[in-house]
């Protein structure tokens, strides 16, 4: 594990059984759980079908903000097959769904699951059909008639924040939720006195839509007789889930089943606990049968949280020689219309501790606000704040390069941090990093010099090339607790592993995480036959049900390796020292005498006197001759809490030619190099590079959530959202360099959201440097990249 | 509204019938009735092809056709590829791809894109990058960026050009295989062969002539 992948066209899958089992770890084998999803056997949340199961459907607002005046549901109870209608009139106490972070200045707000006299965005719930087919319920809901009085609608947070927006919650003054700042203010204030440039942009970072490809769903079911209740549903975070739903639903968290069965893609939106998968729990209950709840697409694009959303105003102090003094940033947070389960943090500790970049910047501070506007509310989507953060930091870097005259790559250069561990100004400290190593790698592959002359010489043709560079960093492994507590967390961040051996010799590992598309059950059974030594192959791996996994926070924030992967190994090493003591006292020698290789314990000097570690479990379950005081059994649970974040990072480049007449923008290249630290499966960590990426060109060129005057959704459907096709997206060339975290056992940092992280401003920045203009909104859709090269060549403002 | 009619679906291979509204979409017959829960329903527009399947050869959204629209035709869903001669009852050669090169990772879109797939390999048989990107442009991917999808096919295309094994034991290359123009590897609509325009005979279903399906 840790060697550097080979540049080119891409990692080699390996069938396991090649490998050696010494070579498990770091070893790119073919993912045992895709015989399953090739041949239809997978069983996604909408497969389940369970015996006297009914259906589910919501009546969601159509309106963005109103007044509710009358919910009429009588025409759809009269339907034949129709079960019960109701609404938050018709349940005694309708839950709220909490926030699960808090800030000190926080605004909290009632989120009721059932809207009961005002909506607040276009989707919010107002009624709940349970009819015996999926048809009947759908019919039913479209026959509730709604009476609304409309209320002006806002969805833009800096209209939010505006003296005369519309009041989304009473409570609210001016739609604040939230006032945060990080750094220091005055001392970032004295560095602009200093400067001899300085810089600034405006930066819109727009919303989007997450789209993971299996709408979310869940089916719950009840058993009155022992007050059993089971909610299978597409979750990032079972335990999680669990947690919340409980106290939502006033259901002891005891008898409350969450079991994430294959779930198609989450990319965040899966997180959060939203109001539909209480209401399926609270059907069941109330009718004591199954119950199916199936969003639609259009559901998913009206409720599914989204991401981003952030109006910035950013400024860069600069010296002659072309060093960052100082970096102030003013950030306006569109929350939504209600705080989601994580949402307070994303604009804030997991943006504003991000903004130093890969530079050492010696000032810097960052206000944000967050607002409450008319649109579904907003929290962790891929990379959550973090992609925000490098985009803001690299797009003024690209200005900054410009501003002194020095070319891009060599500006960062000059500004990196070098020194390792590296405390920022905005909090965090830097675990490892060889910023030097992924630029020169990536401008290697690029062929930099070459490619500036060529960019160059096609200028002179009226062509226009760009480069555009992104040296992103990200904060990964979501954790330590401690820290979270203190800056508001209202949950742990530890991650909780079981490994048990069975009589035979056979292993199962138990993981908190929750993988929805990230192949935890080929790199765990990597991990774990590597710190056992034993057989790939008698590993199984269980994750994503509170029934059978003791504990566990999920799958976000980059997190399952650096945490999830760590507690595997600090469980393994519990067995391997307990196995070591049941060896050395069968061998008859003392336990410091004992080495452990490969799975075999051996006393020192004396290979030949041997016991191999199932062969231990075997004698643990016996419990015939274990030493004296030592309870039978071979199981350890670890809840590993680790001591920082992990900072992956990396330089990911696009190149791209640009038509000014058509506004159309052609990737010709983009080379990702990346610095995950070790790589446990390099196989898994080049397709979340690619996934990552698509999704970051996504947001640079197609998508982006779009509201009319009164709070509509204009982009609510795939054929209105351009959720990038096969078309849409270049080959990628894809390096890495490997700088180990030592952080946690593994030395892995996470790799999950790098590439959306990087990729927006590495494809502006190059669209930028071709039409050599300073600023273009995302997406950069070609009116707009038309009307920059226009204003370019007629010198106006763009 | 409300009443039924019985269609009947020759389903990768079997004859089955489905009692089904009119308005039933052919995913939920898929679905739900049938219980071939391997198509999947990624969106209500049509746009995501995670509900592709193979209607008399052709792929096609079933969540844009109804049930009763599909009566009498022959349908093939993911669950049929380990069936087909050249799977021989292992993964297709498209599957393995997928597995070899990581063409997949939540899986949800994976085998509407591997129906797209075998639809392109059927009509052309050594894409070139580009042809192998517009045949799944109406397949959404979320998790992979496409490019291990890609390459996913291109494996496939290789192994599938390689069988069956030349007379010198040596493989046949796909020049070889189709320049002789009756070429015919008995699979319809397949190796570029017997093309769309080979008659269709009712009832009668080559691909799975040797896995002993139940036909009734």
């Amino acid at each position: 594990m840790g060697a550097e992948s080979e540049s080119g066209s891409g990692v080699q899958s390996v069938d396991p059984d090649d490998v050696d089992a010494a070579d498990i770890l770091g070893s790119a084998i073919e993912r045992r759980e895709d015989p399953a999803l090739l041949t239809g056997d997978a069983e996604y949340t909408d497969d389940i079908e369970l015996p006297g199961m009914v259906h589910m459907t919501i009546k969601r607002s159509r309106h963005a903000h109103a007044r509710i005046e009358n919910i009429d549901t009588s025409e759809a109870e009269a339907m034949d097959g129709v079960i019960e209608v109701f609404t938050a009139a018709d349940i005694e106490a309708p839950g709220n769904l909490p926030t699960g972070w808090l800030l000190d200045s926080l605004e909290q707000v009632d989120h009721p699951i059932l809207a009961e006299d005002r909506v607040r965005y276009q989707g919010d719930a107002l009624a709940v059909v349970v009819a015996e087919e999926r048809y009947i319920a759908h019919d039913a809901t479209d026959r509730i008639d709604v009476d609304y009085d409309r209320l002006g609608a806002v969805t833009e947070p800096s209209e939010a924040l505006a003296d005369d927006a519309p009041a989304v919650h009473d409570d609210a003054s001016g739609n604040v939720a939230f006032d945060w700042d990080i750094g220091d203010a005055e001392k970032t204030d004295a560095a602009f006195d200093d400067a001899d440039h300085v810089v600034d942009l405006d930066l819109e970072n727009q919303l989007l839509i997450p789209n993971a490809m299996e709408p979310r769903a869940a089916v719950a079911e009840y058993n009155p007789s022992n007050d059993e209740l089971a909610v299978h549903m597409t979750s990032q975070n079972p335990h999680l889930h669990r947690l919340l739903m409980s106290g939502v639903i006033d259901h002891p968290e005891h008898k409350l089943q969450v079991r994430a069965p294959d779930v198609g893609g989450g990319f965040g939106s899966k997180i959060h606990h939203y109001a539909d998968e209480a209401l399926v729990a609270l059907a069941a209950k109330r009718h004591e049968r199954p119950v199916k709840w199936t969003a639609t697409r259009t559901e998913t694009y009206l409720t599914d949280a989204q991401g981003r959303g952030h109006d910035t105003h950013a400024e860069m102090a600069l010296s002659d020689d072309g060093d960052i003094l100082g970096f102030r940033v003013d950030t306006a947070a569109n929350l939504g219309a209600y705080l989601s389960t994580f949402a307070p943090a994303v604009p804030t500790y997991l943006y504003g501790t991000l903004l130093s970049g890969q530079y050492d910047i010696p000032a810097i501070y960052c206000s944000v606000t967050g607002a409450f506007t008319n649109v579904p509310p907003v929290d962790a989507y891929r990379g959550a704040g973090r992609p925000e953060a490098s985009f803001v930091v690299e797009r003024m870097i690209h200005r900054a390069a410009k501003e002194v005259g020095m070319d891009p790559a060599e500006f960062r250069r000059r500004n990196f941090v070098e020194e390792f561990p590296y405390q920022t100004q905005v909090a965090v400290e830097y675990d490892s990093g060889d910023y030097e190593k992924t630029l020169d790698r990536a401008l290697d592959l690029l062929d930099y010099d070459e490619l500036r002359e060529r960019q160059e010489a096609a200028r002179a043709e009226g062509k226009y090339v760009g480069v555009g560079l992104s040296a992103y960093i990200e904060a990964c492994g979501l954790a330590p607790s401690e820290l979270a507590g203190e800056l508001g967390a209202q949950a742990g961040l530890w991650e909780s592993g079981l490994v048990r051996f069975h009589p035979s010799g056979k292993v199962t590992a138990y993981c908190g995480t929750s993988g929805h598309g990230q192949g935890h059950d080929t790199t765990y059974a990597q991990i774990v036959a590597n710190e056992l030594g034993v057989d790939y192959e008698d590993v199984e791996v269980v994750e994503g049900d509170t029934d059978e996994i003791p504990q566990g926070m999920g799958t976000y924030g980059s997190r399952s390796a650096a945490v999830g992967g760590s507690a595997l190994v600090k469980s393994s090493q519990k067995l391997v020292e307990k196995a070591k003591r049941i060896a050395a006292h069968q061998l008859e020698a003392a336990p410091e005498d004992i080495e452990f290789e490969n799975g075999d314990f051996h006393v020192a000097g004396a290979p030949d006197r041997s016991m191999h570690i199932a062969e231990i479990a075997t004698q643990a379950y016996l419990a015939h001759d274990m030493p004296d005081d030592m309870e039978p059994g071979l199981e350890a649970t670890s809840f590993y809490d680790p001591d920082n974040f992990v900072f992956p990072f990396g330089l990911h480049a696009a190149v791209v030619e640009v038509d000014p007449d058509t506004g159309e923008i052609d990737i010709e290249r983009y080379v990702a190099v990346d610095d995950v630290g070790n790589q446990i499966n390099p196989k898994i960590v080049e397709g979340q590079i690619h996934g990552g990426v698509a999704q970051g060109i996504g947001q640079a060129l197609y998508e982006g959530a779009e509201y009319d005057d009164n709070g509509q959704l204009v982009t609510g459907s795939m054929q209105d959202y351009t959720v990038p096709k096969a078309e849409h997206i270049p080959s990628m060339e894809t390096d890495s360099t490997c700088t180990p975290s030592p952080v946690n056992p593994l030395g892995v940092k996470g790799v999950g959201e790098a590439g959306t992280i990087a990729a927006p401003q590495a494809v502006v920045n190059a669209v930028c440097d071709a039409l050599d203009v300073d600023q273009i909104g995302m997406p950069m859709k070609a009116e707009r990249v038309w009307r920059a090269a226009n204003a370019a060549t007629d010198g106006g403002e763009h | 509204m409300t009443d039924k009619r019985e269609i009947t679906l020759t389903v990768n291979g079997t004859e089955r019938t489905v009692e089904a509204e009119p308005r039933k979409l052919l995913v939920h017959a898929i679905r739900e009735d049938l219980d071939l829960t391997g198509t999947h329903i990624g969106c209500d527009t049509g746009n995501c092809g995670a509900c592709t399947v193979l209607k008399d050869g052709e792929p096609i959204k079933s969540c844009l056709t109804f049930a009763v629209q599909a009566d009498g035709s022959e349908i093939m869903t993911v669950e049929g590829m380990e069936d087909l001669p050249e799977a021989s009852g292992e993964l297709h050669p498209l599957q393995e791809g997928f597995r070899e090169e990581h063409g997949l990772q939540c899986g949800y879109c994976t085998p509407g894109m591997i129906m797209s797939g075998k639809a392109l390999l059927d009509e052309n048989p050594d894409p070139e990058e580009g042809e192998i990107r517009e045949a799944i442009s109406g397949n959404l991917c979320r998790c992979t960026g496409y490019q291990n999808i890609v390459k996913s096919i291109e494996y496939a295309a290789d192994e599938l050009n390689k069988e069956p094994a030349a007379a010198d034991g040596g493989t046949v290359t796909a020049e070889q295989r189709f320049a002789d123009d009756d070429f015919d590897c008995g699979v319809e609509n397949c190796c570029g062969g017997p093309s769309t325009e080979t008659p269709h005979v009712e009832g009668a279903d080559p691909q799975f002539d040797d896995v002993g399906g139940d036909d009734t």
